[in-house]
């Protein structure tokens, strides 16, 4: 890992240069952008350094093309569903949401969009976490007659792009992913284990926190999860269509 | 009536009487005639006979007034009967009397029918008259004047003997002498089964004459059939088809003999098995995978065998509708994009399509540092794709696609081929898209409703090749009305609709929209190389396919930002109708024709119906219909050369869009109809295929059957005879039925002699019965 990472940072900036000569986009908004949601109060830079990381690694790992800069959305703004992926990174208890806001994001999720919840707090107990009671309130909100459930192994989401196997983050407090559910697509991803916090970075470009048990290669790992997570945005179940199939099973057969 | 043959007679008749009275009466009689024999018992025996005579004579007159009897004098005349010959004139008959050659079943029939003319007699009432059976739809017999005879012709589609018995009486409602038929006896009705069942009989027996039976034909024939392939009315495009063909084997000589099953579509060639002859039916699996929608003529032949009774049943024709099942669609992304994500999700979620995606995930110069068996990253199969299965897709998308990084200019040519041969091409725009695509030049260019700029920016808008403002494009006069872009059933609010959406991102950028292109929606400021409006969505019919192009990789904002004024359903309303107007969906047709198939077998006549709406599919009066009828050859060319059929006459769509014509009755063969008219400003045509094989049962069936013959013959007391032994000879009833022509009633109760007898008689009694000592 350390040396796919040496080789990362050698031809990163020629990519970068690679990239300032494609053409031009047809419209920024035709460019995915990761919008972080204010709920209200505005994003942590720590959260929007890591979306601008992921669209960055998007740009140079795929075919995606990614808006640098992560927007920030409130729920009552009216551009908001000119953002299909929202993020909402968090600590502590969630603020109180009005029923318009309830509103707008109810019909944002059930007209296409998707939420990916993560929970920055991932070093305290399960039991004592504000943030995970109130990602919970909120999903029973949403979605009276859903909840949030454990997204399986075999879930789509982990092959969207990388075969994931634990969904990691700047920790491994939880083994998986939980979600919820809309006409048989996830419509909400909760991640327990601070994916974001993993890959984000300060102004000298150094990572903000450390990653454990696994070091840089679970940092690694989040990042694939991260780019899982806006693949199935965009693909949804495309790597379920029965043309992959052959090709992942021989995979599954020969990994680890 | 037979007034020569008329008599009179006498009969005595007597007043209509319940039993119960007759017998009370005669009772009472008895009772006192016993009475008065008891009461005379003491009298000399010559007395007492001579007093019980008395009171008998009494009683006989009492009896006779009761019963009040009457001579009646009738005149009766004999009822004329009809010796009934019944010619079987289907298809059958036209099979030779024997061997493979010589005359033909009718033939020998016709003479036959002609020597019946022997069994009439005047001078007894009988007349014979020719009836024939099996000419048209329908059972009942049809009278043959004599001097029609020689114009007979076998073209019935099916004989039904006891069903023509049975109508015979109806039809002549005269008394029947005998009736002869002449058939091959290969029945297609209720007398097929045989032993005949016992309400078959009875039913024979209500003839109350008897029928003879003259067999046409031999029964152990030499011949090689096709039978009827066994099928659906329609099938599935791109799902096999296996048609069960049986193929029978009459008579030895073949066996072992190896001939080549063929089956063609429309004439062509698309499967063919080898069969070893053995006697009996075999039963041949064919296999077929329609390649497109359509109407078909399929046949099944096998090559005609020295010796055969007949070459006119190793053929076996018909036709077959193709139809979707699902559209299947090819969705080929450059990179995954919310336009990809939205279009996949509304094409997933329609249980009519079936999809197939293909995204690029991940560019060639994309930096992985993962291994391959870390990615869920597959190869991109492009030689399977547009070159092995590309003709099984409806319509494929190439939504901002750039086909360079993948070596794929070798494919651009059959794609172009797809699409000019029925298949369906929508081109969605985006930064790797039209002329940023690199198709500038290509094959597909030659196919798109536009001409493109060139990806190096040298044409007239110098640049990069698109558009980046927000636009919201704006409907043309045609694209108000057109089943793609209309999003309403009233024009203006279809208008008002689509200038509502939401505003798309950007457009890409091309020279001008191709002469043949129909533009729907263009640029509300942007002009093209020809100083119009540039164009945004526009299509085409390139060859026989439907070309669609999208200038913009943004239409899903119509569905995702629009869901949240409400307008969601504009999004899923255009691509559903994009879907539907690029793969021909019939129910998008502007004009209809249908065919009452039902309607043929029962008349011969075909009536046609045709429907025709105008692009906002309203109904269109006065719209100008011409027809054109062809005739499809078979494999033997027959129906290429010769008088080509009638056509319906043109005519004009009344207010409800309607015109009904009616084609007459046709040869056998098949047949490709063909409406025209000129609608909304387009020339549309629809067309459909149909068959006329009225024979093909009756061929099927080459055996004459003298066993079933002679089994009607046994049930009405008939005889049963080869044709080779002729009419000479045959029974027919006398005239049996006597009817009354005038009645004369001379009541004899009312004699006054019968009076003075009984009271004589009774006063003899009384007073011979005093004199000898009787109170």
């Amino acid at each position: 890992v350390k040396r796919a990472l040496l080789i990362a940072a050698l031809l990163g900036p020629l990519a970068l240069l690679r990239g300032v000569a494609e053409v031009s986009a047809m419209g920024e908004g035709d460019r995915l952008d990761l919008a972080a949601l204010a709920l209200p109060g505005a994003p942590a830079p720590e959260t929007l350094s890591a979306l601008d990381r992921v669209a960055w690694e998007l740009e140079k790992r795929t075919s995606v093309r990614a808006a640098p800069h992560a927007p920030v959305i409130e729920l009552r703004d009216p551009q908001l569903r000119r953002h299909p992926l929202l993020v909402l990174h968090g600590r502590g208890a969630l603020p109180p949401l009005d029923e318009r806001s309830l509103d707008a994001l109810r019909g944002h999720l059930e007209a296409g969009g998707l939420l990916f919840i993560d929970a920055a707090e991932a070093d305290r107990a399960l039991d004592d976490d504000p943030f995970d009671r109130d990602v919970r309130e909120l999903a029973r909100r949403l979605f009276p007659r859903g909840a949030l459930e454990r997204v399986s192994r075999d879930h789509v989401l982990y092959k969207t792009y990388y075969l994931v196997g634990t969904p990691v983050g700047r920790r491994a407090r939880s083994p998986a992913l939980e979600g919820v559910s809309i006409d048989g697509r996830l419509a909400i991803v909760y991640s327990r284990n601070d994916v974001l916090g993993a890959l984000a970075r300060d102004r000298l470009g150094a990572f903000v926190a450390g990653v454990e048990p696994g070091g840089e290669a679970q940092r690694e790992q989040a990042l694939r999860l991260a780019i899982n997570v806006v693949m199935y945005a965009l693909c949804l179940d495309y790597k379920a269509d029965q043309v992959h199939a052959p090709f992942l099973l021989k995979r599954h057969r020969g990994g680890p | 009536v037979n007034t020569s043959a008329a008599e009179t007679a006498l009969r005595l008749t007597f007043r209509p009487l319940a039993p119960g009275a007759i017998l009370l009466a005669l009772v009472a009689c008895a009772a006192a005639l016993l009475l008065a024999a008891w009461a005379l018992r003491g009298l000399p025996p010559r007395r007492r006979a001579v007093l019980l005579g008395l009171r008998a004579i009494g009683v006989g007159c009492a009896l006779a007034l009761f019963f009040q009897p009457a001579l009646r004098r009738e005149r009766r005349a004999l009822q004329p009967s009809r010796v009934v010959v019944l010619l079987d004139e289907s298809a059958s008959m036209s099979l030779p009397l024997a061997g493979s050659g010589g005359p033909t079943r009718l033939q020998r029939a016709l003479e036959l029918a002609r020597d019946a003319g022997a069994l009439a007699d005047p001078a007894a009432g009988r007349s014979v008259e020719i009836y024939a059976a099996g000419v048209s739809h329908g059972d009942a017999p049809v009278a043959l004047p004599l001097a029609a005879l020689d114009a007979q012709s076998p073209t019935g589609g099916r004989t039904a003997l006891l069903e023509a018995l049975e109508a015979l009486p109806r039809a002549i409602d005269r008394d029947l002498a005998a009736v002869i038929v002449l058939s091959d006896g290969a029945d297609h009705g209720r007398a097929a089964p045989q032993p005949l069942d016992a309400p078959t009989r009875d039913q024979l027996a209500t003839l109350d004459a008897p029928v003879h039976t003259l067999a046409l034909g031999e029964a152990e024939v030499r011949d090689l059939v096709v039978g009827r392939v066994a099928r659906d009315d329609f099938a599935f495009v791109r799902t096999p088809i296996d048609f069960d063909v049986p193929i029978e084997v009459l008579g030895d000589g073949w066996a072992g003999r190896t001939v080549a099953v063929v089956l063609r579509r429309d004439g062509v060639v698309v499967e063919a098995r080898s069969l070893t002859l053995r006697r009996g039916t075999q039963h041949l699996s064919l296999r077929h995978v329609p390649d497109r929608v359509g109407e078909f003529v399929f046949d099944v032949s096998v090559p005609v065998q020295p010796g055969e009774l007949t070459a006119a049943n190793n053929l076996q024709r018909f036709s077959l509708r193709v139809v979707r099942d699902r559209v299947r669609v090819l969705q080929v992304c450059g990179r995954p994009s919310w336009d990809e994500r939205f279009l996949r999700s509304l094409l997933k979620r329609d249980p009519n399509v079936d999809l197939i995606s293909f995204f690029i995930l991940r560019t060639p110069s994309a930096i992985e540092l993962a291994s391959p068996d870390e990615l869920a990253l597959i190869p991109f199969p492009t030689d399977e794709l547009f070159r092995e299965s590309l003709h099984t897709f409806d319509l494929v998308v190439l939504q901002n696609f750039n086909y360079g990084p993948y070596q794929m200019s070798q494919y651009l040519p059959f794609i172009a081929r797809y699409v000019e041969e029925g298949g369906a091409l929508a081109m969605l725009g985006g930064d790797l898209s039209f002329g940023l695509g690199g198709y500038a030049g290509t094959p597909i260019e030659s196919i798109l409703p536009v001409e493109l700029e060139a990806a190096d920016g040298k044409g007239a808008h110098a640049g990069p090749g698109l558009d980046a403002r927000p636009v919201n494009p704006k409907l043309t006069a045609v694209g108000r009305a057109h089943p793609l872009t209309a999003l309403a059933l009233d024009v203006e609010e279809s208008a008002r609709e689509f200038a509502s959406l939401p505003a798309l991102d950007g457009v890409n950028l091309v020279r001008r929209a191709r002469p043949e292109a129909t533009v729907l929606a263009v640029h509300p400021t942007l002009l093209d190389a020809d100083r119009q409006p540039l164009p945004i969505i526009s299509v085409r019919e390139a060859g026989r396919g439907r070309v669609l192009a999208v200038g913009s990789d943004s239409t899903w904002r119509w569905g995702f930002e629009g869901d949240a004024h409400g307008t969601r359903r504009p999004y899923e309303r255009f691509w559903e109708s994009a879907i539907r107007w690029l793969v021909r969906d019939p129910a998008l047709s502007l004009l209809r024709i249908e065919l009452d198939r039902a309607a043929l077998d029962a008349r011969g006549a075909l009536p046609i119906h045709v429907t025709a709406v105008g692009p906002d599919y309203r109904p269109i009066a006065g719209a100008q219909v011409r027809f054109a009828l062809e005739r499809v050859p078979d494999p033997e060319g027959t129906g290429a050369h010769g008088v080509a059929p009638v056509a319906p006459e043109a005519g004009v769509t009344d207010e409800r869009g309607v015109l009904d014509r009616s084609l007459g009755a046709l040869p056998e063969g098949a047949y490709r109809l063909t409406a025209r008219a000129r609608l909304g400003g387009r020339d549309v045509e629809d067309g459909r295929v149909f068959l006329i094989d009225r024979n093909a049962a009756e061929l099927a069936d080459p055996a004459a059957r003298p066993a079933l013959l002679r089994s009607l013959s046994d049930a009405t007391g008939g005889q049963a005879r080869p044709a080779s032994a002729g009419i000479g000879g045959l029974p027919v009833r006398p005239p049996r039925e006597i009817r009354i022509a005038a009645s004369e009633d001379r009541p004899l109760w009312t004699s006054p002699l019968l009076l003075f007898v009984a009271v004589g008689a009774m006063c003899a009694a009384w007073a011979l019965g005093r004199r000898w000592g009787r109170r």
